[in-house]
């Protein structure tokens, strides 16, 4: 049954993979690689549960964090130019 | 072990409790007292999350794919800018729809629908009406 | 008892699974980056959410199953949160949905 659920899960991976290298504009890539970090975190919940250590939820509650730090990053990035200072213009 | 973390716990509530009498949580800590009916609102969402999630996966798996995305104005009616943030964060929950621009001041959000039916579906004021009875009293 | 939640919690997670593989499907298929983002938000609140949930049933009460409530919240928060900064970054940076245009050609 996990194992079923890890090909799943990288079939959809490699989609998006996929998506994030063809993308016309940055926000599909931006876009892509937010989907990747949530895959991600589900690849890893599944994988610990395959191989019985579930250690590796402590990984994926760290993983989710780190996903939600870079997409604001970037986002921030491309819109003022630098990750310094933020303040509506 | 459960000794620690009961002691942890109970000393938490305590300084939640502390804060509470000084009055000094502000209003971006966690609502308790709407936290009652909240659930009841998260069971709701999630139901409604899973049928529009059904219609756009039928969107999707349609083989021609003629989609007509709308993008247009919702005003909501909602008072504290609480309700009106849980009022844009459960229309980009739902499949179908994103708010795309909010505005606090006059209360309009800008919404992307990927078709018309979920368009019709947030326009009769179902989910406004909820979040209203979610907050309570003090925002009729 | 117990095997009837095992069947239970096989069908939410082939159904979880069943949700991701739609999304993906939708994210190659669509034509413009703001319903691509409908697509990814099947993807993040419907998929991610069954088959976190199949996983509760699975457990049971243990501080494994309070570790996979805390993933299903922050998947929850940071999904919604996320889709609605990279829109507004999307209308700030002059790109149009495609419902603009159809409107301004009529």
């Amino acid at each position: 049954m996990f194992s079923l659920l890890i090909i799943i899960i990288s079939i959809t991976l490699a989609t998006s993979l996929y998506r994030a290298l063809i993308g016309p504009t940055l926000f599909d890539r931006l876009l892509s690689a937010n989907i990747i970090g949530t895959t991600t975190v589900l690849f890893l919940v599944m994988y610990g549960y395959h191989s019985g250590r579930t250690d590796f939820l402590d990984i994926a509650i760290a993983y989710i964090l780190l996903n939600l730090i870079g997409t604001f990053a970037v986002l921030k990035y491309f819109r003022y130019g630098a990750l310094s200072h933020g303040e509506e213009d | 072990m459960v000794l620690l973390l009961s002691l942890g716990a109970l000393i938490s509530i305590l300084i939640v409790i502390y804060q509470y009498k000084l009055k000094i949580l502000d209003d971006e800590s966690l609502p308790i007292a709407i936290l009652p009916r909240a659930i009841i609102y998260w069971i709701w969402l999630y139901k409604e999350i899973l049928l529009s999630s059904l219609f756009v996966s039928k969107l999707i798996l349609r083989f021609p794919m003629n989609i007509s995305p709308k993008y247009f104005k919702l005003k909501s009616n909602q008072k504290t800018t609480m309700g009106f943030n849980i009022y844009a964060n459960s229309i980009t929950m739902t499949p179908g729809t994103i708010s795309v621009l909010t505005n606090n001041n006059d209360k309009v959000i800008q919404i992307h629908a990927i078709s018309e039916e979920t368009k019709s579906a947030l326009l009769s004021g179902v989910m406004d009406q909820k979040i209203k009875k979610l907050m309570g009293d003090k925002d009729v | 008892m117990g095997i009837v939640f095992s069947y239970f919690s096989n069908f939410m997670l082939i159904i979880g699974s069943l949700f991701l593989l739609i999304g993906a499907i939708g994210l190659i298929r669509m034509p413009d980056v703001f319903t691509r983002m409908h697509a990814a938000s099947v993807m993040e609140t419907a998929g991610a959410s069954l088959i976190i949930i199949g996983l509760i049933i699975n457990t049971g009460f243990t501080i494994v199953s309070l570790k996979l409530i805390v993933i299903l919240l922050a998947i929850f928060y940071i999904s919604s949160v996320a889709t609605h900064a990279l829109a507004r970054a999307c209308i700030h940076d002059d790109l149009k949905p495609i419902a603009i245009n159809k409107e301004s050609d009529q």
